[in-house]
C-alpha cells in the first residue's frame, strides 16, 4: 500500500516538475517575448465619435448634417510588402504612390492614409484585404446647400472641430461628447470581440434651430450675386432682419466658399463681413443724426437748411453734395442726402448729443450676436474729435461699423425705436426633440421714442418715393430707406479715394407695418461705369430682396395657416 | 482524557497550518489586486473583504474538524452522500443559470456551489464503501456498486454542466481504488473503458462551447478571439510576468481584464504576471510542501480507511491544482476549477478548508509520524 502511494507521490513529482518547466519557459525563456506582445496587444482605445448636432434653418430644413465616411488607415508593422500595398492602395483612392509608401515607411505604427474618403472607395480597399490597412467610419460634416449661408454656418476641421461661423461658436452643443472603447487587438490588429473592456457611450451633440429662413437666405444670397457680379464689385454683402425680434433672416457675404470643400478657397473668402469687416456707414448714418435731431428738439422735418449750393467751406475742408441744392427743408435734406444740410443739423446738435445717439444705436460695441470675430467698428470718444469731426460723423464719415450695426439701427426705426439684440440661433434641442435652450429675443434698449421712430419713417419712404432711394421702389410695396454712398479711404495716397466707394441701402418694408429690415451693401462696384452711388448700385437690390422675401414670407403664412387647418 | 487533548492540539500538523496561511496570505493580496480596477472602490474592497471573511470563518472551521475524529465523517457518509445528491437534483431543476450554466445556489448575497460539497460527499462515501467492502470491491459486483457510487453525483454535476468539477473525481476515484488495493488489471481496465466511452461522450453529451475549449487548447491560434482566447491571454499574463513581475497592480493583463475570471479561476495569471517567475514558484513551492505532507499522513496513516481518506484529500487537491495551474499556463483546455486556498471564492475555500481538516485530524491519529 505504501508503495502504492509513493507512486502517486512520484506522479505528483512529475506533474510538479512539468509545472516548474512551463513556468520557466514562459516567464523566463521567453519573457522578453511575452513581454512584447502584451505591450503590443494591450489595451487600444478606439475614439466612437459622438455624432454632431444638426444645424436647421427657422423651419426646420437641414442646413447641416453629418454623414458617415470611411477613413483609411495603416498599421505599418502589419503591412507585408510595402511596395507593393502602397501601389494597389494609391490605386484605389487616386492618391500618390510614393507619398503612401513613404507613409508606411514612416516608422510610426499608425497612419492616416486618408481621411474621409469615398463610401466606394472603403469598400473597394476591405476588398482588396491588404494586411495593416484598415478603415474606420467617421462622421464628416456635410452642408447640403452648399454656399447657402456658408458664413453663417461656419465648417468643421477633419478632426470634427468647428472652425469658423456657428459650428465654431455653438461648438460645445454641437460637438457632444466622444465615447470610447477600450477593446483588444490581436497580432493582426483585429478587434477581438470578446475582449471588449469597457465602454463609454458617445453623447450625441445638439442640434441648433436658427432664425435663418432658407427661403429668404436663397432670395437674398441670389440678389446678391446678380448686383456682386452685375457690378464686379470687390465684396458685398446682404442682412435680413425681422425688425420685432432681431432674428436675423438672411446674411450673407460676397466673396463667399462651400463649406463642404472649404480649404480651396483663399482665407478672404472664409470671412463673414456682415460681422467681421467694417466699413464707413456714410449716409446710412444720417439716421443717427436725425434720431438725434428728432428727439431732442433741434429741428423738424418741416424747418428750413441752407444747403450752399453743394458747396461748403469748414475748417478749411470742403463738404460738398452730389447735386446742387439751395434751401430745403431737413425732410429733403435727408431724403436728398445732403452733407451739408445734415452736417449743419449735426452741428447744432453738438457732438456729446451725436455721440449718445450713436452709442445708444449700438455703434462702437460689439451687437452681442454670439459670432467669434465680431468686430466692434470705430466711434471715437468726443474728447477725441476734431473740430471737423461733428461734421464728418454726422453724415458717416470718420468712422466704421460693421452691416450687423447699420441694419440694427434701421430694424431699430422699424421697431418703434426699440433695439434689439439681433440673434441667429432660436433654440438648441437634443437629438430627440427636447429643447435644451431657447433664446428670447431680447430688448436692448428703447434709443427713441416711438412717436420719433414713425416721424423717421416718414423721412426715410419719402427718400425712397422722391429722394436718393427712388430706385429701390417696387410697385406696389412702400418702402422706408436711405441709401449711403462713401468715398472709400486709400491707405496709400492717405486720403478718400476718388474711384473706390461702398455704396449700400439700409432700409425696412413694408414702411408703416414693417416685417424686414434689409442691409445691402456693395465694396467697390467697379465705378469705370459711373456708376458707384448707392442708390443705383444697392437700392435695387434692396427693393427686390424686399419684395420677394415679403412674397415669400407672405405665402409661407399661408400656407401654414392652411396646413394647420 | 485532558491530557490527550493537549497532546492531540500539540501535535496539529504545522507543515500543514503554516502553508494553508501562507497560501491565504497570497490570495487576499492577489484578489485586491486584481480586483483594484474595478469602477468603485466599494466593489473592490467588497471582493477582498468577503474572502477575508470567508479565509477567518473557513480557517476556524478547520481548526474545529481537524479535533473530530474522521471516522465520525466516515460514519456519517452515507447522509452527507444523499444530500449531495439532492442538492444537486435541486440545482438542476431550480439553480440559477449563469453563462449558460447551472452551478450556484444564491442565498441572500451569498452563492453556493453544491459540486463544492459534492467533493467532501464523495471522497467520504469512496472512503466508507472501500472499508466495508473490504476487498470485495475486486469482485464484479464491487466494480458495479463503485460505478453507480461514483457514477450517480458525477453525472448530476456533468449535466450542469460542470466539466471541470467532474474531472477532479476521476484521478480522485482511481488513487482512492488504486490505494484501496483494487488489483490493477481492473484500474487498467476501467481507464480502457472510460477512453473508450470518451468519443461517445464528446459526440453526444458535450456542449459545443466544451468542444470548442478542447479544440483550442490543441490549437488556440486557431480561434485566438475567440474560444482560445483565455488561454492565450492567460499565457501572454504570465509571460510578460518574467522573472521578478510586474509588480502589484501593475499587470496591464490583468488589470485591463484581458483575462476573463481573473480573481476566481485565472488568479495565477495575475500571480503570474504581477509578482513574476520567483514569487510563483515559492508559491509551488508552498503547494508541494502541502501536497508531500499530505501524502506522507497517507503514508503513515494507522490504517487502510484513513490511508485511503488521505489519500482521496490529496488526489483532490494536487487534482484542482494541476487542472488549474495547466490551464493557466496553457496546458490543459479551459475548465472552471478554482485553485484551492487561493482563488476567490466561498464554497471551495470552506470544503477545502474542511477537508484539510480532516487531513489534519488523521495525522493526529497517527501515533508515530517520523518527519
Amino acid at each position: 500500500m505504501r508503495l502504492r502511494i509513493r507512486i502517486i507521490a512520484g506522479l505528483f513529482i512529475f506533474f510538479g516538475v512539468a509545472l516548474f518547466a512551463r513556468f520557466l519557459y514562459l516567464q523566463v525563456y521567453t519573457g522578453g517575448q511575452m513581454g512584447n506582445l502584451s505591450d503590443r496587444q494591450s489595451a487600444v482605445v478606439q475614439e466612437i465619435n459622438a455624432e454632431r448636432g444638426f444645424i436647421y434653418d427657422a423651419k426646420g430644413r437641414e442646413l447641416a448634417v453629418s454623414v458617415e465616411v470611411p477613413s483609411i488607415y495603416a498599421i505599418t508593422y502589419q503591412v507585408k510588402d510595402a511596395e507593393k500595398t502602397a501601389e494597389k492602395v494609391a490605386e484605389v483612392l487616386g492618391a500618390n504612390k510614393t507619398e503612401i509608401l513613404q507613409k508606411l515607411k514612416s516608422g510610426k505604427s499608425f497612419v492616416w492614409l486618408c481621411r474621409k474618403t469615398e463610401y466606394q472607395k472603403g469598400k473597394q480597399l476591405k476588398a482588396l484585404k491588404l494586411p495593416g490597412i484598415n478603415m474606420v467610419l467617421e462622421t464628416k460634416r456635410f452642408y447640403p446647400k452648399g454656399m447657402l449661408a456658408s458664413h453663417v454656418l461656419g465648417f468643421v476641421n477633419a478632426d470634427a472641430l468647428g472652425c469658423e461661423g456657428l459650428e465654431y461658436a455653438f461648438g460645445k452643443y454641437l460637438n457632444g461628447k466622444n465615447g470610447r472603447l477600450v477593446s483588444v487587438k490581436d497580432k493582426k490588429g483585429r478587434i477581438v470581440a470578446s475582449g471588449e473592456v469597457e465602454y463609454e457611450a458617445p453623447q450625441n451633440g445638439y442640434n441648433l434651430v436658427l432664425t435663418l429662413d432658407e427661403g429668404v437666405q436663397s432670395i437674398a444670397e441670389e440678389e446678391l450675386n446678380n448686383v456682386f457680379e452685375k457690378f464686379h464689385a470687390k465684396e458685398a454683402t446682404v442682412l435680413v432682419m425681422n425688425p420685432a425680434t432681431g432674428e436675423i433672416l438672411a446674411l450673407a457675404n460676397r466673396p463667399n466658399y462651400d463649406p463642404n470643400s472649404f480649404n480651396e478657397y483663399p482665407p478672404a473668402a472664409l470671412k463673414n463681413r456682415a460681422v467681421s469687416a467694417v466699413y464707413e456707414p456714410g449716409s446710412t448714418f444720417k439716421a443717427v443724426t436725425m434720431a438725434a435731431a428728432f428727439t431732442e428738439k433741434t429741428i423738424s422735418e418741416s424747418d428750413l437748411l441752407d444747403c450752399e449750393n453743394g458747396e461748403w467751406q469748414i475748417y478749411g475742408h470742403k463738404l460738398s453734395d452730389h447735386v446742387k441744392y439751395g434751401v430745403m427743408n431737413f425732410r429733403d435734406v435727408i431724403a436728398n442726402s445732403s452733407n451739408i444740410g445734415t452736417a449743419k443739423v449735426g452741428q447744432m446738435l453738438g457732438k456729446e448729443k451725436l455721440f449718445k445717439y450713436a452709442r445708444n444705436f449700438g455703434f462702437g460695441d460689439k451687437t452681442g450676436i454670439g459670432l467669434a470675430g465680431e468686430l466692434n467698428g470705430k466711434l471715437r470718444t468726443p474728447d477725441k474729435w476734431s473740430g471737423l469731426s461733428i461734421y464728418t460723423v454726422s453724415i458717416g464719415q470718420e468712422i466704421s461699423a460693421t452691416p450687423l450695426q447699420v441694419v440694427s439701427l434701421y430694424a431699430t426705426i422699424a421697431n418703434k425705436g426699440k433695439l434689439m439684440q439681433p440673434m441667429l440661433v432660436k433654440a438648441v434641442k437634443s437629438k430627440d426633440g427636447k429643447i435644451v435652450k431657447e433664446f428670447a429675443p431680447r430688448e436692448v434698449r428703447q434709443v427713441v421714442s416711438a412717436e420719433v421712430a414713425e416721424r423717421m419713417m416718414r423721412v426715410l419712404k419719402a427718400a425712397v418715393e422722391n429722394g436718393t432711394g427712388k430706385e429701390a421702389s417696387v410697385s406696389g410695396l412702400s418702402l422706408a430707406g436711405k441709401t449711403g454712398t462713401a468715398q472709400k479711404f486709400d491707405p496709400v495716397i492717405k486720403k478718400y479715394s476718388g474711384s473706390k466707394y461702398v455704396a449700400s441701402f439700409a432700409g425696412f418694408a413694408p414702411a408703416e407695418n414693417p416685417k424686414l429690415a434689409i442691409l445691402v451693401v456693395v465694396d467697390e462696384p467697379n465705378a469705370s461705369k459711373g456708376i458707384y452711388y448707392g442708390g443705383s448700385v444697392a437700392a435695387p437690390a434692396f427693393g427686390k430682396i424686399a419684395k420677394r422675401a415679403l412674397r415669400y414670407l407672405e405665402r409661407k403664412e399661408h400656407d401654414d395657416i392652411v396646413r394647420n387647418n | 482524557m485532558r491530557l490527550l487533548e493537549q497532546q492531540s492540539i500539540r501535535s496539529l500538523n504545522k507543515i500543514i497550518l503554516i502553508s494553508i496561511g501562507v497560501l491565504c496570505f497570497f490570495s487576499l493580496i492577489m484578489i485586491y489586486s486584481a480586483t483594484s480596477t474595478r469602477e468603485t472602490t466599494i466593489f473592490r474592497y467588497n471582493f477582498f473583504l468577503k474572502q477575508l471573511v470567508w479565509v477567518c470563518v473557513s480557517f476556524i472551521l478547520m481548526l474545529y474538524v481537524s479535533r473530530i475524529n474522521y471516522e465520525f465523517w466516515i460514519g456519517h457518509a452515507p447522509w452527507l452522500y444523499y444530500i449531495t445528491i439532492t442538492l444537486l437534483l435541486i440545482l438542476l431543476l431550480i439553480g440559477k443559470n449563469v453563462f449558460g450554466s447551472v452551478r450556484w445556489f444564491h442565498f441572500g448575497p451569498i452563492a453556493f456551489q453544491p459540486s463544492e460539497f459534492a467533493k467532501v460527499g464523495l471522497v467520504l462515501m469512496l472512503t466508507k464503501f472501500i472499508a466495508d467492502s473490504k476487498g470485495k470491491i475486486d469482485l464484479l459486483e464491487g466494480m458495479w456498486k463503485t460505478f453507480l457510487l461514483v457514477g450517480i453525483p458525477l453525472a448530476l454535476i456533468l449535466l450542469q454542466p460542470d466539466l471541470g468539477t467532474t474531472l477532479i473525481f476521476i484521478p480522485m476515484v482511481f488513487f482512492m481504488l488504486f490505494i484501496g488495493g483494487m488489483k490493477k488489471r481492473y484500474l487498467l481496465s476501467t481507464f480502457v473503458l472510460l477512453a473508450a466511452i470518451a468519443p461517445i461522450f464528446y459526440l453526444f453529451l458535450m456542449k459545443d462551447y466544451q468542444k470548442k475549449r478542447i479544440f483550442s487548447f490543441l490549437d488556440p491560434a486557431a480561434d485566438p478571439l475567440g474560444s482560445g482566447y483565455s488561454l492565450i491571454q492567460s499565457k501572454i499574463a504570465i509571460g510578460s510576468g518574467g522573472l521578478f513581475g510586474k509588480g502589484l497592480f501593475r499587470g496591464t493583463q490583468s488589470q485591463l481584464n484581458f483575462i476573463p475570471e481573473h480573481h476566481t479561476d485565472f488568479i495565477f495569471s495575475v500571480i503570474g504576471e504581477e509578482l513574476g517567475f520567483l514569487l510563483s514558484i515559492v508559491i509551488i513551492f508552498i503547494y508541494y510542501l502541502l501536497i508531500m505532507e499530505g501524502i506522507k499522513i497517507a503514508v503513515y496513516a494507522k490504517n487502510r480507511t484513513s490511508a485511503v481518506l488521505a489519500t482521496g484529500i490529496v488526489a483532490i487537491f494536487i487534482t484542482q491544482i494541476f487542472i488549474n495551474l495547466g490551464m493557466t499556463l496553457g496546458l490543459l483546455p479551459v475548465v472552471g476549477v478554482p485553485l484551492p486556498f487561493v482563488s476567490y471564492g466561498g464554497s471551495s475555500l470552506i470544503f477545502s478548508m474542511f477537508l484539510a481538516g480532516i487531513l489534519l485530524n488523521i495525522h493526529m491519529s497517527i501515533k508515530k509520524f517520523s518527519a
